[in-house]
């Protein structure tokens, strides 16, 4: 900025309009005759008035400062009001030198109003062809307009010193092609036991009808096996209407259904039990449980993937099968 | 297809005829009081040993449920059959208000309960005479394990009351009601017999120590004090935004037209 | 000023001036003048919301630990002892219960991060309306639209550090966003997460983001903001003596340094204020991450809260071909949307330009009214934006209000596109309403009051004229004081508060002050519509 303030454009508008340069531009008035406004703010006494009231605002700022130490090491920190306290005290400090300094600038100082001149916002047409004849001038030593051989090398080595940039990034994560395979592959297995997350197998007689329960693959809740979660619901008997060829993946009115949402990857799992809708309740997304799982509302498009149930000589439930799709979100590598 | 607790109150599937039926409700009722009062009492249990209680609550019933749920709580076109829900399910639906239903709707709202504790526990009595069903589950808050509660509450609860139990809304008008009106006893209820569309967790699915665990963290989220001021409703950045729009902004607004206002 | 301050300020001044010559330049700074309308002090709050965050966030990151590393809590917050958590939600916890002060830092950071975001929003809102990005501003617009995208990114980042379970669902959703982008898109996040969702490096790269990359940028840009700022002097509105050529306000010092300075303490109080009284984001009742669990109302915070609506708006689209899979119903509304959003903010000015073929330079403020056209695109865009705004909180609304949920998704939908166009022709409608308004008081006078008998029995409303006296306030200079007082009367029309709230609510008949043929031409915009 100072390099334009300075420059000469600035000295034939000036800066405030009535402050000669080499001014210090303050009004020399004294203090009692700037009162701005109203008769009855003129005068000593309505001075001395604002000065004590913009004093009070920074004593008030002063005690509610002392009064948060007080709290802060007075009060244990368990304490329900320990922290509203805290921010009163500090709001009321902050408020006091806020208002303070407002009402310094309002009251006491003069209530003037300065017209400053603007610089024209472009330069002269013979500023600009100087420019442009340097930056010509310096353009033509460089030679680059003639020596091709100079600025196709200068070109390349830019364009190739870009190249390590690509492994740097790409070692950001693991490769990606294996991940691609990785999202569609099942995270579970044919025979993996359904498990709650404590780790107990469930079984036949475990849920009640209109009973629903998160269960994982062999007892694997890890947090990184993020696809896993199924929801195993027990309908009553004929209330099931399987899609065709899949009428033997219900065990006793169970069905096993991904929780991930196929719209945006959420847990949807709000089953109502009556209805039979699940919702998802990020984005509103309904599947109807007894027509597998096929979207009834919402953005998503795709049902929820079924997961074929069978029952272990232990009478457990186990997987059928693996899930038969890829879960949660659509993808561009999912076919 | 025998409706169980899970049927409770079908609600949902009435919602669009009410309009014309709230006057034949009315006929409904006028006649079900005259019939309980004229009908012969008893004839499906009149032993000896029939308690008091049952009896009671058999009359309480006949006089403000049989209309709907039939006069032998075998359920109707408007109401769930009553036989095999248990003690559990009308102490629940009796003690939060949610029964006798005030106006139809997508499920039953909670209000002022109408009956006292001792007609509550008449009317749980004869229809647990009915059938077996969850009986009234005895809460042990000492029992309770609350961070095992936290977690079960998280996986089995909040994806529909929400993390701390102040509801949701479900599909076409339903909701999960807030919890802190709940008695600790109502929460175990209802996670034992699934009011209307809430799924059903029966002991095997959890056992006393996890209900014990759960109704814990429910009693313990709902109503510890919240250590950072206002709690906003409990809904998580929605009503913050609302602060920062209605409060916020407004205040900062009001103060720069102050700081620019001309003495 | 007494001889001693003066002395001390004079040793002091010369010291620096001999190193750095600097009076000239501190001379010219000091005379600075700023116009003095309220609207002006919205971007303040910006600046000062970001100040507010580098010293709590700074405060912040002496506790936080932002690893997925596994550990038990051990913490005093009860419900969650004892239970397998991340280090950072641990760490975050921590700073809740178990350091003096922690929750009230969290709680005022966290307030800040939400009014900076609003206050760069209600600050764009006042530029777009009163034509302030017109040239030659229209790269610190550039910039402006660049710094709230910006502060979008920076929030998100920090809302999902904790790594409790609310903000690993926004991560889970923004990892769907990124997956849905044909060809890239798998690669892309799987970079950015370090391979499937959740992954155990994202914390610790959003932290990075958070707390380096995102605060430097924006730091940069906000002092390229502010120094295009100072170089090109503030607009201002309209008024007697106001022109193109020059601004008319209050002197940087003393007077808007002493107001200016007061704000960021009401800034601050405001912020501190909330953090004390009212609870945000209190991550100890969301429990840690896990991805088996969800709560009902799973909402971003407000200002990702339109990304939310226009997921939940969209329909069930996919396409499926070839072996590849697009999924419409997220990358329209998660990626293809915003991006035309943001994309229409940062290019109207030059839309604007190009239209109205209007290469002038502009340093005087339109009115809303006075530019129906622009003004009316800017409620339609906003009224699109609140649609969706609303639409990310449709659940809770639901829920709250009894409605069906599924009806206020079918509301929504018809209402971002039926909203719209309807606020542009209520909007254009009560600009030209609020012109002819103003053209009856230049043509008839002011309405006096005074109801007057005509001889024939009829009854009129003496019109008094408009004198530029009773307009508004004229400006003097500021070296004679005396003048403020005498030009000043007690039938001043405008009163102060009036002239505070300057042209966005109080019409200032200034059309009478500017010269002559400037006013012919404001008439003959007037007359032709």
């Amino acid at each position: 900025m100072s390099t334009h303030d300075s420059a000469g454009g600035e000295s034939l508008t000036g800066n405030t309009s009535a402050s000669a340069p080499g001014d210090t531009g303050r009004p020399a008035n004294p203090p009692s005759a700037k009162s701005p406004t109203g008769p009855e703010d003129v005068g000593p006494r309505a001075d001395k008035r604002s000065e004590r009231l913009v004093a009070t605002c920074f004593g008030v700022s002063s005690l509610a400062a002392i009064a948060f130490l007080v709290v802060f090491w007075a009060l244990p920190k368990t304490d329900v009001a320990y922290t509203p306290l805290l921010g009163v005290c500090l709001a009321v400090s902050l408020f006091g030198v806020g208002v303070g300094a407002i009402l310094w600038a309002k009251k006491i100082m003069p209530d003037e109003e300065a017209v400053q001149e603007r610089h024209p916002m472009y330069s002269t047409p013979e500023d600009a062809a100087k420019t442009a004849a340097v930056f010509a001038e310096g353009t033509e030593k460089t030679g680059v307009a003639r020596r091709r051989l100079l600025r196709y090398s200068f070109l390349g080595a830019m364009g190739t010193l870009a190249l390590p940039i690509v492994p740097i990034i790409s070692d950001l994560g693991v490769h990606p092609r294996g991940n691609a395979r990785q999202l569609k592959t099942s995270p579970w297995k044919k025979g993996d036991r359904l498990t709650t997350e404590e780790g107990a197998p469930v079984r036949i007689g475990d849920l009640e009808y209109g009973g629903i329960l998160t269960v994982f693959p062999n007892g694997n809740t890890s947090p990184s096996n993020s696809l896993a979660p199924t929801v195993l619901i027990r309908l009553r008997a004929g209330e099931n209407q399987p899609r065709p060829g899949r009428e033997t993946w219900e065990v006793d009115g169970h069905v096993a259904y991904s929780a991930i949402c196929t719209h945006a990857g959420c847990p949807a799992k709000l089953y109502e039990q009556q209805t039979h809708h699940m919702l998802c309740p990020c984005h509103q997304s309904t599947f109807l449980v007894t027509e597998h799982c096929r979207p009834i509302f919402g953005p998503a498009a795709r049902p929820l993937p079924q997961l074929p149930l069978a029952l272990d000589n232990e009478g457990f439930f186990v997987a059928g099968a693996a899930y038969q799709e890829p879960l949660g979100p659509s993808f561009w590598e999912r076919s | 297809m025998t409706s169980t607790a899970a049927g409770f109150a079908a609600a949902g599937r009435r919602r669009r005829k009410l309009a014309s039926y709230a006057v034949l409700l009315t006929a409904l009722v006028v006649l079900g009081v005259t019939y309980a009062v004229l009908a012969p009492r008893g004839h499906a249990a009149s032993t000896a040993e029939e308690s008091f209680a049952v009896q009671k609550g058999r009359e309480l019933f006949q006089t403000s449920c049989a209309t709907c749920h039939g006069i032998n709580a075998q359920g109707t076109q408007e109401a769930p059959s009553l036989i095999g829900v248990g003690a559990a399910a009308v102490d629940f639906q009796v003690s939060s208000g949610r029964m006798p239903l005030a106006r139809p709707g997508p499920q039953a709202d909670r209000k002022e309960a109408k009956y006292d504790r001792a007609q509550i526990d008449q009317m749980a009595a004869y229809v647990a005479s009915l059938a077996p069903g969850p009986q009234i589950p005895q809460v042990d808050l000492a029992d309770g394990d609350l961070q095992l509660g936290g977690n079960l509450f998280r996986t089995n609860c909040a994806s529909c009351h929400n993390f701390a139990g102040s509801g949701g809304a479900l599909t076409y008008g339903k909701y999960a009601p807030r919890l802190t009106p709940a008695t600790p006893v109502q929460v175990a209820e209802a996670i034992r017999t699934g009011p209307e569309n809430m799924p059903v967790f029966g002991p095997s699915t959890f056992d006393d120590h996890q209900v014990n665990s759960i109704v814990k963290y429910v009693d313990y989220v709902t109503r510890s004090k919240n250590p950072g001021g206002l709690a906003l409703g409990k809904f998580g950045p929605v009503p913050e935004g609302l602060v920062i729009a209605v409060v916020g902004i407004p205040a900062l607004l009001a103060m720069t037209l102050w700081i620019g206002a001309r003495a | 000023m007494t001889t001693m301050t003066g002395k001390a300020i004079g040793g002091g001044a010369r010291y620096v001036d001999e190193r750095l010559t600097s009076a000239n330049f501190i001379r010219r700074s000091m005379n600075k003048v700023f116009p003095d309308h309220w609207s002006f002090m919205i971007g303040e709050i910006a600046l000062y919301s970001f100040i507010i965050l580098l010293l709590t966030g700074v405060y912040l990151m002496l506790f936080f630990d932002a690893t997925a590393r596994e550990v038990i809590y051990n913490g005093s917050y009860m419900p969650l002892k004892g239970v397998p958590m991340s280090e950072a939600y641990s760490s975050t916890l921590h700073i809740s219960f178990d350091v003096r002060g922690g929750l009230i830092m969290r709680q005022i950071h966290h307030w800040a991060a939400l009014l900076f975001v609003s206050s760069i929003v209600v600050h764009m809102m006042r530029v777009f309306f009163t034509g302030a990005f017109r040239k030659p501003r229209e790269i610190n617009w550039l910039i402006g639209v660049g710094l709230m995208v910006l502060g979008l990114l920076e929030g998100f980042a920090g809302y999902s550090l904790p790594d409790d379970l609310l903000s690993g669902t926004g991560l889970r959703i923004a990892y769907s966003v990124g997956q849905s982008v044909p060809v890239v898109g798998t690669w892309s996040t799987f970079l950015l997460f370090g391979g499937n969702f959740p992954g155990e490096s994202i914390i610790g790269r959003l932290y990075v983001v958070h707390i380096l990359l995102v605060p430097g940028i924006l730091l940069a840009l906000i002092t390229a903001h502010m120094m295009i700022l100072w170089y090109q002097k503030h607009t201002q509105f309209r008024g007697p003596g106001r022109t193109e050529e020059n601004v008319v306000g209050s002197r940087m010092y003393p007077s808007y340094a002493a107001k200016g300075g007061g704000f960021f303490f009401l800034v601050f109080g405001v912020v501190a204020a909330l953090g004390g009284l009212a609870q945000i984001n209190p991550v100890w009742m969301y429990g840690p991450f896990n991805p088996s669990q969800v709560s009902a109302g799973a909402q971003p915070d407000w200002y990702i809260g339109f990304l939310e609506g226009s997921l939940r708006l969209s329909p069930g689209w996919e396409i499926r071909a070839f072996g590849h899979t697009i999924p419409l119903n997220i990358l329209i509304p998660g990626v293809v949307l915003p991006g035309i959003m943001f994309g229409l903010l940062a290019l109207y000015p030059f839309l604007e330009a190009a239209f109205t073929k209007d290469k002038a330079q502009h340093h005087l403020l339109d009115r809303p009214r006075d530019k129906p056209v622009r003004t009316s695109l800017g409620v339609m865009s906003l009224t699109f934006y609140f649609v969706l705004w609303i639409m990310g909180a449709n659940d809770i609304a639901a829920h709250l209000f009894r409605i069906s949920l599924n009806l206020t998704t079918y509301m929504g939908q018809v209402a971002l596109f039926l909203l719209p166009p309807l606020m542009y022709a209520i909007t254009y409608r009560i600009c030209i309403g609020l012109q002819r308004s103003d053209h009856e008081v230049l043509v008839h006078g002011v309405e006096t009051g005074t109801i007057h008998r005509l001889p024939s029995g009829e009854y009129i409303e003496v019109h008094a004229p408009v004198q530029e006296s009773q307009l508004v306030l004229s400006p003097v200079e500021p070296d004679h004081p005396e003048r403020i007082e005498g030009e000043r009367g007690p039938r001043a029309l405008v009163s102060a508060a009036g002239r505070a709230v300057g042209s966005f609510f109080v019409a200032k008949k200034k059309d009478t002050s500017v010269p002559a043929d400037q006013r012919e031409r404001d008439d003959d915009t007037l007359t032709k519509r």
